[in-house]
């Protein structure tokens, strides 16, 4: 028979990374709270039939948010046979106060103390044995990292398991163990009886969701809220107060005499590096200069060397041409020749050329990410977002929007006030994903000299798009009201663990790649058929003799008139990436590419007339306008309504449309070639946009 | 002309089997998005690999 252990514990407390370790599997570690908002199930490597469940981490059983939601639900409902509670040891006190609502649960319980060794860096004591013997479980301690100790953890929670007996349940106070005990008596009796206690306490706290599963009846609902204002009056406090204020003493006095914090007062590390990175004056300037220097590496000078080679190297002169002496040698004919080297290693190629360049911005987002410090610019936006209206929990799915939009837009789910999730899902898409990389490196590339400026202003104005939506749209009734309160803890900063990293970058890049190589070849294949058929008088081949326009074209120039304010409709081409770019955004690179017969960065310039300004009008309208499909699908899954979902991506293209507008005709006004019908017309967009940002809240003031 | 239709034949081939792979991804729910459908990757979405 199966063994089902649910590994539980609070956020960033090492559960997914132990999780990895017992099951050898690969699920996504990040050092900030919150990685994980579904369970995941796994089975242990050295046996086969125990099977771990990775909850997300929660810091109670009350639930608050969607994720701690899933956590009490599957405890509750599905009984695992056993907990692993996994205990953060730098912040014993705080992980215990759920370890102290898991062993009500009835369920046995294996507690996992994790990050054992940063405890004794701080020269703090934990004696393990004794603090076992008081809470009436078995402890074990774990580096979830570097794997030492998992393996015993997991036969101990098996042993623990195959007992069947729950830990002891500690006593409240007189008065509150006599109310929760008339609970039991009146309300759960017939219930098994290792789960009466947590109910009757969940009664007790008034858990409107316990005393909605449990619809007691009316009289004996008056009978215990009687009990339980005796309580409340006698302690002065609320019944819910009250039992959080209960645990914690019970936690103190399990600890004394068996923690010794020597540490308390005293800066650690980690508190010295953040009085200068979360610095009030400091931390923003930090931030853009980390971030410039990111895309400086990345995209700027190695990344920009990487692609110059990739694509005129290995690709212009080595793979194309080889390609077409290849199947010209064998007998191929002309048509079949162009067809593979330009339709599908040309576009296939054109987005390949920039993995190195994405591997390299991937490495260097993951060190941020898995030291500790992009946690932290979630606590320093969370500052610059309330002044506008949001919460700072709004940059967790942008944060892991940076590597995909989709999982970007699901991680909203952490946000709990409807509005605040619906802006976040509307504005998450503006923060430059994977796939977006190569449109910011093919413009730098193709019209900058592959400047690392236009990078990192790429990745501020997706900030800058999400702050100013932020602002006008709080600013409307549909989204008024004050921003949901955003408590995060501070992991503490450690070096970055290398296996995470490399695992974290290359799978990201190998989804890039696997996705350049299924929907853009099949993508460059349409596109060569469509650039080379022609419709004039029946469908036909174009070749240079009969000339004509193709089907691409004709599509192309009938889209283009579109974004012709915008400076780039003079040609079909980017009217056509950017369609195309709907499918999936690595398109964009990949249409050029297969246009120009592989040199995507030559083919871009051309299609530009060499204008920087219409470059980086292009660039900004794809960052910011509707995302791929896959990200769109995303968005209505999440919004689960159709008119919400038409709506934010809407507002998306919308934006994106008034950003690039302006962008572009204000630059040529100001550049001398200005138009003045379109100049009038970014003026009244800027107006508008001017008067969406400052007018008077409204709502604000009829809140208050 | 044999070499253009066998060649030909494998690029449609090809191309078929990229239709029909990204088909049957999107029938069992797998999104295509940049984590390829990696649930090691995707710390949210893609649930119905989890079970392999």
């Amino acid at each position: 028979m199966s063994i089902k252990i649910a590994l539980v514990g609070n956020p960033n407390s090492g559960k997914t990374t132990l999780f990895n370790a017992l099951t050898g599997m690969n699920q996504y570690v990040g050092n900030w709270p919150g990685v994980t908002v579904e369970k995941k199930e796994g089975r242990l490597k050295k046996n086969e039939d125990v099977v771990l469940v990775d909850l997300p981490g929660i810091y109670s059983l009350s639930p608050y948010t969607l994720e701690e939601v899933v956590a009490r639900n599957f405890l509750v409902e599905e009984r695992p046979d056993v907990i692993l509670n996994i205990v953060d040891g730098t912040n014993l006190e705080r992980n215990l106060y759920l370890t102290t609502q898991l062993i009500e649960l009835g369920i046995p319980v294996v507690i996992a103390i994790n990050m054992m060794d940063i405890v004794e860096k701080n020269g703090d004591k934990i004696d393990i044995q004794e603090l076992s013997k008081r809470i009436g479980c078995k402890i074990v301690v774990i580096s979830a990292l570097k794997g030492t100790g998992v393996n015993e953890a997991a036969d101990i929670a098996v042993e623990v398991a195959n007992s069947k007996e729950p830990a002891p349940v500690y006593n409240y106070s007189g008065v509150v163990e006599h109310a929760i005990a008339h609970i039991e008596e009146a309300a759960v009796h017939h219930m098994p009886e290792e789960q009466q206690r947590w109910y009757a306490v969940k009664i007790f706290e008034r858990d409107k969701n316990v005393l909605e599963e449990l619809n007691l009846a009316k009289e004996k609902l008056e009978h215990i809220e009687k009990d339980i204002l005796l309580v409340e009056n006698k302690l002065d406090d609320d019944a819910e107060a009250i039992i959080i204020n209960e645990r914690y003493l019970y936690i103190e006095n399990i600890l004394k005499g068996c923690f010794n914090k020597k540490s308390l007062g005293r800066l650690t590390m980690s508190d010295k590096i953040d009085r200068i990175v979360t610095n009030r004056y400091l931390a923003l300037p930090i931030f853009i200069v980390i971030m410039f220097l990111v895309y400086f590496i990345s995209i700027g000078s190695i990344g920009d060397w990487t692609v110059g080679f990739m694509n005129d190297t290995l690709f212009g002169e080595w793979i194309i041409p080889a390609t077409e002496t290849f199947f010209t040698n064998i007998g191929c004919q002309g048509w079949l020749v162009s067809l593979i080297s330009e339709g599908i290693v040309s576009g296939f190629g054109a987005v390949l050329g920039f993995v190195p360049q994405l591997m390299i911005l991937f490495l260097l987002l993951s060190i941020l990410e898995d030291c500790g410090y992009m946690s932290r610019v979630a606590f320093i936006l969370d500052r610059m977002f309330r002044k506008f209206g949001l919460s700072g929990k709004s940059f967790i799915p942008m944060l892991v929007a940076t590597g995909c939009g989709v999982p970007g837009i699901m991680a909203s789910r952490t946000i709990e006030q409807d509005r605040d999730r619906k802006i976040t899902i509307m504005t998450t898409g503006f923060i430059p994903c994977g796939a977006k990389t190569p449109i910011i490196g093919l413009v730098a590339g193709a019209l900058f000299g592959g400047s690392a400026l236009v990078a990192t202003s790429a990745y501020l104005l997706g900030v800058t798009a999400v702050v100013v939506s932020g602002i006008m749209l709080k600013k409307t009734k549909l989204f008024a009201g004050d921003p949901a309160p955003f408590v995060m803890e501070l992991p503490q900063y450690h070096a970055p663990i290398y296996t995470n990293i490399l695992r974290t970058t290359w799978e990201r890049g190998w989804g890039f790649i696997k996705r350049a190589g299924s929907v853009i070849v099949a993508a460059g294949i349409i596109i060569w058929m469509l650039n080379h058929l022609s419709i004039d008088n029946g469908i036909k081949f174009i070749t240079e003799e009969t000339g004509g326009k193709s089907i691409l074209e004709i599509l192309g120039n009938a889209v283009s008139v579109i974004f012709r304010p915008l400076g780039f409709g003079d040609n079909f081409e980017p009217a056509v990436a950017t369609i195309l770019g709907l499918v999936a955004k690595e398109e964009v690179v990949g249409v050029f590419g297969t246009l120009s017969g592989g040199n995507a960065e030559m083919g871009f310039n051309l299609a530009l007339n060499g204008s920087r300004l219409a470059g980086m009008s292009f660039m900004v309208f794809n960052l910011l306008c509707a995302p791929c499909f896959a990200a769109m699908g995303a968005i209505r899954r999440e919004m689960n309504n159709w008119k919400w979902s038409a709506g934010a991506i809407a507002y998306m293209c919308v934006f994106a449309y008034a950003v690039s507008l302006m962008i572009y005709q204000f630059g040529s006004w100001f550049s001398g070639n200005g138009n003045l019908i379109g100049t009038i017309f970014a003026s009244v967009v800027a107006i508008f946009m001017l008067y969406m940002l400052f007018r008077k809240d409204k709502n604000k003031i009829g809140e208050r | 002309m044999w070499p253009t239709v066998v060649v030909g034949i494998l690029v449609a081939v090809l191309f078929v089997a990229i239709i029909i792979n990204l088909i049957r991804k999107k029938k069992k729910g797998k999104s295509n998005c940049s984590c390829g459908g990696n649930c090691g990757l995707c710390s949210m979405g893609c649930k119905s690999d989890n079970k392999e």
